[in-house]
């Protein structure tokens, strides 16, 4: 050991002795913007449609890519995410902003705004639904900093429309499930 | 109007962008992750229980401590500082590093996310129709079923846009001295219809019937009548 007490690379006493955290703050009082990857359920108000022979059903599975912005980095943590879904079924999009307050607990709950997009072409018939609409979000910290399991709740009514003298309600936001992955370093 | 304050905000955001730079950060919990972070100039960040945070833009360190040149941090003051920590009173240390992966999506990402936040103040829409540019379609009867031979005629939604086409139906043959002839309206649409006229052209036995390019008969070398 270097008696200077100047450390060297390789040498014995490799783990940095650093305090313990009586505050509990936590990583990512460090952090900046980084991605989030997901994927989710969402179950729409789409099966009006079977009427026009539009066979389409309430289910869809999103994939997310949304982008992460603290504003309160310590725990518990405030934050901004948001960004768009792209259901595998395809026709089916979404963009989401979401303000989330994350307690001690790793509880995750929040406010935020959506919109959501349906789009249907066949040969003798096109649908175009967009709806924006406020969201409830809440959800659990599964992984510190990591994954997170949340559930969005839009507050939105059908959209109502009548077509060749048949009334359709269709709603293309829904109550949506996700599992979102951090790709933080 | 919208579009250029969407322009507007879209520049805004990309100069912040760029001016904040594209940094991460890796937790440094090492002896050796220090040391490559010294070797590399890399800047090093400390936060201690006080909830202080430190920016160590150069450094150095022995087992207990960490002493260097840099900014401090707490609440919203910003100061100058040049000192030394001892690691008994530091939470967490981290390294900074440029990013290229975060600069590569950073503005794309940037862009689209507010793209979307300019979308949220659009109105919510619900709109079904058919395809524009369809019927009626025109089929002749060759003896056993209807052949359709023809789209009359595409959109005309106006008075200006009445147009009169020709067709050729080499599919109608008489059955019992008539001609069959059905006009038919596939979709739910409504069509107004002037006239329609049945013309019988003679032609030679080994000659073809042809519609000229303005879409009308080639009387040049063929008489018809009118039926």
């Amino acid at each position: 050991m270097d008696t200077s007490g100047t450390v060297k690379a390789g040498e014995e006493g490799d783990t940095i002795p650093l305090a313990t955290n009586p505050g509990k703050l936590s990583r990512p009082r460090f952090e900046s913007f980084h991605l989030v990857l997901g994927i989710g359920g969402m179950v729409s108000k789409l099966s009006e449609l079977e009427k026009l022979r539009a066979d389409e059903n309430n289910l869809s599975i999103p994939f997310l890519v949304y982008v992460y912005v603290p504003f309160l980095r310590e725990d518990p943590s405030f934050y901004f995410t948001g960004g768009w879904e792209m259901a595998v079924s395809g026709g089916r999009t979404s963009f989401k902003a979401l303000f989330l307050y994350q307690n001690r607990y790793k509880i995750l709950m929040g406010l935020g705004f959506g919109r959501s997009w349906f789009s249907y072409e066949s040969d003798d018939l096109i649908i175009d639904v967009s709806q924006s609409y406020p969201l409830l979000a809440i959800g659990r910290n599964l992984d510190p900093q990591r994954v997170d399991l949340l559930l969005t709740v839009p507050i939105a009514s059908s959209l109502q429309t009548t077509f060749e003298g048949t009334s359709y309600h269709i709603r293309p936001a829904g109550i949506q499930l996700s599992l979102l992955v951090s790709l933080r370093e | 109007m919208k579009n250029s304050v969407n322009q507007q905000l879209k520049f805004l955001l990309l100069i912040a962008v760029l001016l904040s730079g594209c940094y991460s950060s890796s937790q440094t919990t090492r002896f050796d992750e220090l040391e490559k972070a010294k070797e590399k100039e890399y800047p090093i960040r400390a936060l201690t229980v006080d909830s202080t945070l430190y920016t160590f833009d150069s450094f150095s360190f022995t087992y207990s401590t960490i002493s260097g040149e840099g900014r401090k941090k707490w609440d919203n003051s910003i100061e100058e500082f040049k000192g030394t920590l001892n690691f008994s009173d530091i939470v967490f240390v981290e390294r900074l590093k440029s990013n290229n992966w975060k600069a590569f999506w950073i503005i794309p990402m940037s862009l689209a996310v507010m793209g979307g936040v300019v979308q949220l103040s659009e109105p919510s829409e619900l709109y079904i129709h058919r395809p524009g540019g369809s019927c009626p379609f025109v089929s002749s009867y060759n003896g056993s079923e209807f052949v359709m031979e023809a789209e009359a005629f595409s959109t005309a939604i106006s008075k200006s846009l009445e147009t009169q086409t020709h067709h050729l139906l080499p599919s109608l043959n008489p059955v019992k001295n008539e001609l069959k002839v059905r006009i038919g309206n596939q979709r739910p649409e409504t069509h107004l219809i002037n006239d329609v006229d049945l013309y019988a052209v003679d032609a030679g036995d080994f000659s073809s019937l042809v519609l000229d390019i303005n879409n009308i008969r080639s009387g040049g070398f063929v008489s018809y009548n009118r039926l």
